[in-house]
């Protein structure tokens, strides 16, 4: 019985990280996705180069909590691709810089629609 | 390196825990959910140690989650007979008054070369000794002899029953530690104890065995270099 017991807060624990982990994905790359969209819509001439270091920031801030759940790597890919976005944006390589924030954005929807528990990512 | 160290440690720790939850059942004969799990968890438990670069929580989680379900499942079994026979599947009878089954055998797609090595391994080396033999839900042989292939016992010779004899000898004391349950077991004390210990010029805490049984039966193995 108390095997069934612990079994079974065990279970609670898991479930109730496994749904702290997608809220906690769902909250923190909204706001980090936010921002990259703010930035991806700033015209050439506009604070490229102030916000995308806003975006770096708060990326390393966010990156904290989700190193815990999403795989090293890809999160590792994300660090590169925002550090470059600053120095794209200070040397007029508008092309580069706005293709590295789609890079961003199409990642960041990757990373939060593998951790929803959708049909697609099931079977 | 380090962080592949501790990761490790913490995975043992967790898997030495869910192998302890499963309880003691696990450790023997597995059932086919059972040796499922094990399979899973000893994959599982490979990634985040070989590499850094998944995070522990994605090994944990699916390895708690099996060691979870494990137990639950197998307290459902214990009351559903139903649940039982679909996650452990029933004892089938291929040998029924020395008769081979040989359409069950079929079924369990057993042949009579393993037949034959799981009777040696009962030790029975001929088939006519046979009379009753089940395949078990863990895919052992258990066989029931035929009256002349049994082996003696009092029983059979009719001998009186020695209840002093039904009790095996219990370790009451390893490396000078007491075990009082087992002392307590065998119907002594504390005091019964240090008095033998004295009578054997010594002191418990240089026994370095000692067994026990509830005829008052023991044998004592002095630890090494005690006086």
């Amino acid at each position: 019985m108390k095997r069934l017991v612990t079994a079974v807060v065990l279970l609670f624990l898991i479930v109730g990280i496994s749904c702290f982990s997608l809220f906690a994905q769902e909250r923190e790359l909204g706001e980090l996705n936010r921002l990259a969209i703010e930035l991806r819509q700033t015209e050439a001439t506009g604070q490229l180069e102030e916000k995308s270091e806003e975006l770096f920031r708060l990326w390393n801030e966010k990156e904290r909590l989700l190193v815990l759940f999403v795989r090293h790597d890809v999160l590792d890919e994300l660090t590169v691709r925002m550090a470059q976005l600053p120095s794209l944006a200070r040397h007029g390589e508008y092309g580069l810089f706005y293709s590295g924030v789609d890079v961003v954005l199409a990642r960041m929807e990757d990373l939060l629609e593998a951790a929803r528990p959708t049909y697609r990512n099931l079977l | 390196m380090l962080v592949t160290f501790f990761r490790t440690l913490i995975l043992y720790v967790v898997i030495v825990f869910g192998v302890r939850l499963m309880g003691k059942r696990q450790l023997g004969e597995l059932q086919p959910s059972e040796l499922v799990v094990t399979i899973l968890i000893s994959n599982i438990a490979t990634l985040p140690i070989e590499e850094v670069e998944t995070p522990l929580f994605s090994g944990l989680l699916p390895i708690l989650s099996l060691v979870t379900f494990e137990v639950i499942i197998s307290a459902i079994n214990l009351h559903s007979r139903r649940m039982r026979r679909v996650f452990s599947g029933s004892p089938v009878v291929v040998i029924k008054n020395g008769e081979i089954d040989q359409k069950k055998l079929q079924e369990l797609r057993f042949s009579i070369d393993d037949l034959m090595a799981q009777l040696r391994q009962n030790q029975i080396f001929a088939l006519d000794e046979v009379d009753f033999a089940v395949v078990e839900t863990t895919g052992k042989l258990s066989v029931y002899q035929k009256y002349g292939a049994r082996t003696l016992t009092p029983k059979t010779l009719e001998l009186p029953d020695q209840p002093d004899q039904n009790a095996p000898p219990l370790v009451v004391v390893s490396d000078g530690y007491v075990y009082s349950d087992y002392l307590a077991l065998c119907g002594k004390d504390m005091a019964w104890l240090e008095g033998i210990a004295a009578s054997r010029h010594t002191v418990i805490g240089d026994i370095f065995v000692m067994t026990l049984d509830r005829a008052g039966n023991y044998h004592m193995v002095k630890r090494e270099g005690a006086v």
